[in-house]
């Protein structure tokens, strides 16, 4: 029984190298070398954007099972040993798991993934073993999507894809290819060519399927969780002593479309989270105490400004809206300070209308467990800072507004600097900073200030959000990208309510009139010039039509499709319906070109010419008869147009060399064309 | 699978229409190109539907136009497959003789008269198949064996033309019997006996001492019996060298098929068969002698092969 269990796992895991490898790739029952070149390019350009994502030892394993498995072709060798080959997989999945401390998740199922793409390489000594690998190789495209679903992506998968697919195509032609028998079919290039073509002929199905294939209103199953993913965004805590890394990237936040005119820069302020808790060195969100629904007066709104915002993915639960947002979609939450979000976090584009009011008076009364709230500061911090704090407070003699101007007057007058990179900060971040340092960005700023309110009495917070944008003339949109991301402050004063005050521009006005980047006033890497930066934005506006009517197409949408033709709402059955008669549609136009008659009238071109030829002595009443050898036509041709006689003969002569010689050349046909071209329309028959 | 592919196959020929001969040239219409997808083609089918569901799942966009993407294009091979068989023609079939139990290899022609080329198309007939491509308005020529069991005319049997190009996952094919026949010579007798001796006319043997007289020396061909190769020359000069000898009428041998009376009619024929084939290795003037004809004296390739003609065409 052992014996058997062992010859059944053995004959399963181990497959003899082909006895007769040059017969088995003649047969195409084994790929040869240039099947798996071409198939191990494929494969390679598939995985690429996932290297970033893999562990570095991938590359290398990846590298030596091509290198390994290639090598076989040109050396006579046994194939990797099955012993060496399951250690090698034993290996890898435990390389996985130390990776990325699990082997379950988006990140560690891909990556497994991938390792079995590169040990399958070792034993592809058959049509099926490469058959397997093409499919794993699609699926291993589409993981891509589950991380990002940029456009350019798209581009590039479509390419890599030509490549995996050329394998197919090449292990088919292998047979005729091995044998010698392989005729005009044309190089790489044409393979690529004829693929290619073979792709965008598939083109029209796919849109057909995509938008006629119903989709699910609720998932079969639930979305992988993986909180290894990294977190675009806005973070919801500010550590103003840490290390930036947000400011760097320049990738799109959101973008938002105006329905009336675009409110001007210095007021483009997207509120995210708030931040009320501070500890000495962060600022956090608040207690859950004062995470109840915010009540919006409706009847003090007086210039709702309403827009779409269309959000990138970020895997966190906030979203963002122009400051002071009043007006949300059911399926958005709103926060009492205002700050809105969303029950799952946001692992799609997500879209959704909202209405703000920039004059809105927030909070007119504040309750007592707010107040403390946005008063509260951790003991045995900054005692220069509350020193100072307090007594401008004294001097102003409660005035809360002369406090804010003082201190802003102070950012403005000290020397502070706007940097990007500023120096790490010491236990007590804002005496450091205020005294010290005096370098730093928004978050510095806005921390800074607000512990300064807060230290002379005046109830403050934290917003962190974006501000400002680009606005897309062409899209008719605002792109805000992550380099965007601000934090300011908000204080409450009596009968006003909460106000916001951006200490930032109290230093670098610039910096809220035409953003970080101008601010900083040099550039942050070797490729950040102001036309790149052009052309990137311009460039935006093809995802912003891509989020639009590709990745935002849903259940919901398929359901309003046919609204304009009558049909109230569109049912699964309504779609396979229309998918089967135009799918039909489609592969009959596509057939129909496909299968043409191709006919060249049983002619090739060197008798082609010559029918021409021939059409235009009957102008001249010389018409061929059935039957008639070209000599014996020329003959008579001669006699008539006694005139063209050399000329005929010529024709005659070079036709009867590219029909009948052994090796007619190129050269000949050509001669052949000029000579039948030159030949009058309308010959003249001797009198 | 295979044998469900094998299986279907046997069905279409119970089904077919065409149960007889068809005279050259046959032309490959649509209308007797059949298509079913492969194996993978079936496999691949239920990734893409996999494929699908992962995309539908979590309405990840991207990934539902790439499946789609690779599922349009594996909708649209079959049309690529069809048009890769589709209005060929089969315009030659030729065979050269073969011994009895011996394959037959007919070499068919396949003419593509559009002007798109053709890829990978094969032969099957009973032994290993053949493949080929064929270029736009080209030929191309193809071996296909059967075995063989009796002498005499043997007619071709189905031959089928199969396509799986470009991608692998839909096979056409379009099947035919070619009214094309290939003659088999008796099967050569094993063992059998030595060349009948004697000479003068009539007696069937030779003689060849003293009357076989050494003419000279030529350059030496291929297929040259080695006992007229001048080895001793060919030991000095290092050059294959053949001996010339100049023969007698009288030397002819006589092959009588009536003088084998103890042998049944096939036994005859097959060392008949045997004696032709090495008298002509031997290089000997003979003649054969069948009830209904006398064929030579005669010698080399042509006087052979009538002969086994006549013996593998003898109907008592």
């Amino acid at each position: 029984m052992r014996a058997r269990i062992a010859s059944i796992v053995g004959g399963f895991l181990y497959r003899p190298s082909p006895l007769n490898k040059a017969d088995e790739q003649a047969a195409g029952r084994a790929p040869d070398v240039v099947t798996l070149r071409w198939l191990v390019i494929g494969l390679f350009l598939i995985i690429v954007p996932h290297l970033p994502r893999l562990p570095a030892w991938y590359v290398v394993a990846l590298l030596f099972t091509a290198a390994e498995r290639l090598s076989h072709e040109f050396y006579r060798r046994r194939p990797f040993p099955v012993t060496a080959r399951l250690l090698l997989t034993g290996l890898a999945i435990f390389g996985v798991a130390a990776h990325y401390g699990t082997i379950l998740g988006r990140q560690a199922g891909v990556a497994l993934l991938c390792i079995m793409i590169a040990l399958k390489l070792l034993e592809t000594y058959r049509r099926r073993d490469v058959y397997l690998l093409v499919c794993l190789a699609y699926f291993v495209a589409l993981t891509q999507f589950l991380f990002s679903q940029s456009v350019y992506l798209v581009a590039y998968v479509f390419v890599s894809t030509l490549f995996v697919t050329g394998s197919l195509v090449l292990m088919e032609g292998q047979p005729s290819r091995v044998r010698g028998r392989r005729t005009n079919l044309g190089g790489m290039r044409q393979l690529l060519r004829n693929v290619g073509v073979m792709l965008l002929q598939a083109v029209p199905l796919m849109i057909l399927m995509f938008v006629l294939v119903p989709r699910f209103a609720t998932p079969l199953w639930g979305m992988p969780q993986d909180s290894l993913d990294a977190k675009t965004g806005v973070s919801g805590e500010m550590s103003p002593g840490d290390i930036l890394s947000l400011f760097i990237t320049d990738d799109p936040a959101f973008r938002v479309s105006f329905d009336g005119p675009v409110p001007d820069q210095a007021s483009l302020y997207f509120r995210g989270p708030v931040l009320w808790n501070f500890d000495g060195r962060t600022w956090r969100r608040p207690d859950f105490a004062l995470r109840s629904p915010a009540k919006i007066r409706q009847e003090d709104v007086d210039q709702p400004v309403t827009y779409r915002v269309t959000m990138e993915p970020t895997e966190q639960n906030w979203v963002f809206a122009l400051d002071i947002p009043v007006g949300r979609p059911p399926r958005v939450q709103m926060q009492l300070d205002h700050m809105m979000y969303v029950r799952e976090p946001i692992v799609d584009v997500f879209s959704f209308s909202a209405t703000s009011d920039p004059d809105y008076v927030l909070d007119p009364e504040l309750s007592i467990l707010r107040r403390r709230a946005s008063l509260a500061l951790p003991e045995g911090f900054d005692p220069l800072t509350r020193e100072m704090a307090s007594r401008w407070a004294d001097e102003a003699g409660g005035n809360a507004r002369a406090v804010v101007q003082r201190a802003l007057q102070y950012f403005n007058t000290e020397e502070f600097y706007y940097t990007l990179d500023p120096p790490p900060l010491a236990r007590d971040t804002a005496d450091d900073f205020l005294f010290t340092t005096r370098a730093g960005y928004c978050e510095h700023y806005s921390s800074t200030f607000t512990i300064l309110m807060r230290a002379a009495g005046i109830p403050a917070r934290v917003v962190t959000g974006y501000q400002g944008g680009w606005y897309n003339e062409s899209g008719e949109y605002l792109l805000v990208r992550q380099s965007d991301a601000h934090a300011w402050s908000e204080v409450w004063i009596e009968g006003e309510g909460w106000l916001r005050v951006d200490p930032t521009s109290a230093v670098a006005p610039e910096r809220v009139n035409s953003g970080a980047l101008a601010a900083i006033g040099q550039r942050r890497s070797a490729t950040d010039y102001s036309w790149v930066r052009a052309i990137r934005n311009r460039l935006d506006g093809i995802h912003h039509f891509w989020n639009q009517w590709v990745l935002q197409f849903n259940e919901a949408r398929q359901k309003s499709l046919l609204q304009p033709f009558g049909v109230e709402e569109f049912k699964p059955q309504h779609g396979l319906i229309a998918l089967t008669v135009l799918g039909v549609v489609v592969l009959t136009v596509v057939g129909r070109w496909l299968l043409r008659r191709q006919w060249i009238g049983g002619l090739d071109p060197a008798s082609k010419e010559y029918a021409k030829f021939c059409r235009k002595l009957k102008r001249a009443g010389v018409q061929r008869l059935p039957g008639e050898g070209p000599k014996q036509f020329a003959e008579r041709a001669r006699s008539t147009c006694t005139a063209l006689a050399r000329q005929i003969d010529e024709i005659t002569r070079l036709y009867i060399g590219q029909r009948y010689a052994p090796n007619p050349t190129t050269r000949g046909l050509d001669r052949l064309r000029q000579q039948v071209r030159t030949f009058p329309r309308r010959p003249q028959a001797a009198k | 699978m295979a044998r469900a592919q094998e299986l279907i196959f046997r069905l279409s020929t119970k089904l077919a229409r065409r149960k007889y001969p068809e005279a050259l040239p046959v032309r490959f219409h649509s209308k007797r190109v059949y298509i079913l997808p492969t194996r993978f083609g079936v496999f691949f089918g239920f990734f893409t539907l996999l494929m699908a569901m992962a995309g539908l799942n979590y309405n990840n966009n991207m990934a539902l136009l790439l499946t789609f993407l690779i599922a349009g294009m594996a909708l649209l091979t079959p049309l690529y497959t069809v048009r890769n068989l589709v209005d060929l023609s089969l315009i030659e079939v030729v065979a050269r003789p073969v011994f009895a139990g011996n394959d037959v290899q007919f070499a068919v022609t396949l003419a593509n008269e559009s002007s798109q080329a053709r890829a990978v198309i094969w032969a099957e007939c009973h032994g290993s198949p053949d493949v080929t491509d064929i270029p736009a308005n080209g030929k191309a020529t193809l071996l296909v064996s059967q075995p063989t069991q009796q002498r005499g005319w043997q007619p071709m049997q189905r031959v089928r033309f199969v396509t799986r190009y470009p991608v692998g996952l839909f096979y056409a094919w379009s099947w035919t019997i070619p009214d094309a026949r290939c003659l088999v010579y008796p099967a050569l007798e094993e063992n059998g006996q030595p060349l009948p001796t004697g000479s003068g006319i009539g007696t069937g043997k030779p003689e060849r001492s003293g009357d076989e007289e050494w003419s000279g020396l030529r350059d030496y061909n291929p297929g040259d019996p080695s006992r007229t190769i001048a080895w001793k020359v060919v030991a000095r000069t290092d050059q294959m060298v053949t001996k010339t000898f100049a023969r007698h009428e009288s030397f002819r041998i006589e092959l009588d098929f009536n003088a084998l009376e103890q042998l049944d009619v096939e036994r005859r024929l097959s060392r008949l068969a045997r004696w032709v084939v090495d008298a002509s290795t031997e290089d000997l003037m003979f003649t054969l002698v069948l009830p209904s004809a006398r064929i030579g004296p005669g010698q080399g390739d042509e006087h052979k092969h009538r002969c086994l003609r006549a013996l593998a065409e003898y109907n008592g």
